[in-house]
């Protein structure tokens, strides 16, 4: 990771880049599910109850 | 848990503390995982340049300082197909015709924080990234998550193990862009 990462362009710079990003396309990357809104309005009321006092 | 840094500022609604919190954060692995959550992290979340997730144990409400295990720093980012690709190519990474881009989705930062390295995994992270991210591509698009990073064995080891695939190197930066895929093919 790289803070210099943030608001680029980034550029495939050639075929051989771009058959690489194809690969990636065409493959299956199962994503673990979890319920990220419940995760998230967990956090939101655990704040609430640090700080709202 | 998960807190979003937005909500950590909208509900304490004081910048000092949420800024003291964050600096509690070490990561001597890389610096800059570090200097971004302290420094950075409040400021490209109030100019809309990142959001930030902070992986979060619950402790006593009432104890002074929340324990953050770790962070992910998410944006969005395009993807610009050279001039010099073939068309063929082109057409099959299907591109925006006019101006050679796609949507892509960017995990600008990630990190463990030392003081509970053994509690959480930085696989966690990138899982609740995805998640965030798969949310977006349903809702308006986007094909890719990118990830740049250093030359280092433990770093692409782990990047690889979690699904990503080297594409090319910014050589001028020194850093090796991986990518993920969001949509199924």
């Amino acid at each position: 990771m790289a803070t210099s990462s943030f608001g680029r362009t980034v550029e495939i710079k050639d075929d051989k880049a771009a058959a690489r990003l194809i690969k990636v396309a065409e493959s299956h990357k199962p994503i673990k599910k979890i319920d990220i809104s419940k995760e998230i309005e967990r956090g939101r009321s655990f704040l609430k109850e640090c700080y709202s006092r | 848990m998960l807190f979003p840094l937005r909500d950590f500022l909208r509900t304490t609604k004081n910048k000092e503390l949420v800024s003291e919190e964050l600096s509690r954060f070490e990561c001597s692995l890389d610096p800059q995982v570090c200097d971004f959550l302290r420094k950075d992290a409040i400021a490209y979340e109030s100019d809309h340049k990142s959001r930030t997730y902070l992986l979060v144990e619950r402790n006593d409400p009432k104890d002074e300082h929340r324990t953050i295990l770790g962070y992910v720093s998410l944006a969005l980012t395009t993807l610009k197909i050279g001039d010099t690709v073939d068309e063929e190519m082109r057409a099959r990474l299907k591109a925006d015709q006019k101006a050679n881009t796609i949507a892509c989705y960017l995990i600008g930062q990630l990190g463990k924080n030392d003081l509970y390295r053994r509690q959480t995994d930085g696989s966690d992270l990138v899982d609740r990234a995805m998640n965030v991210f798969k949310q977006g591509h349903e809702w308006f698009g986007g094909r890719f998550v990118l990830v740049e990073c250093r030359d280092v064995p433990k770093v692409i080891a782990f990047y690889e193990a979690n699904a990503f695939e080297y594409v090319q190197t910014d050589a001028a930066r020194e850093l090796l862009q991986y990518f993920r895929p969001l949509a199924e093919p």
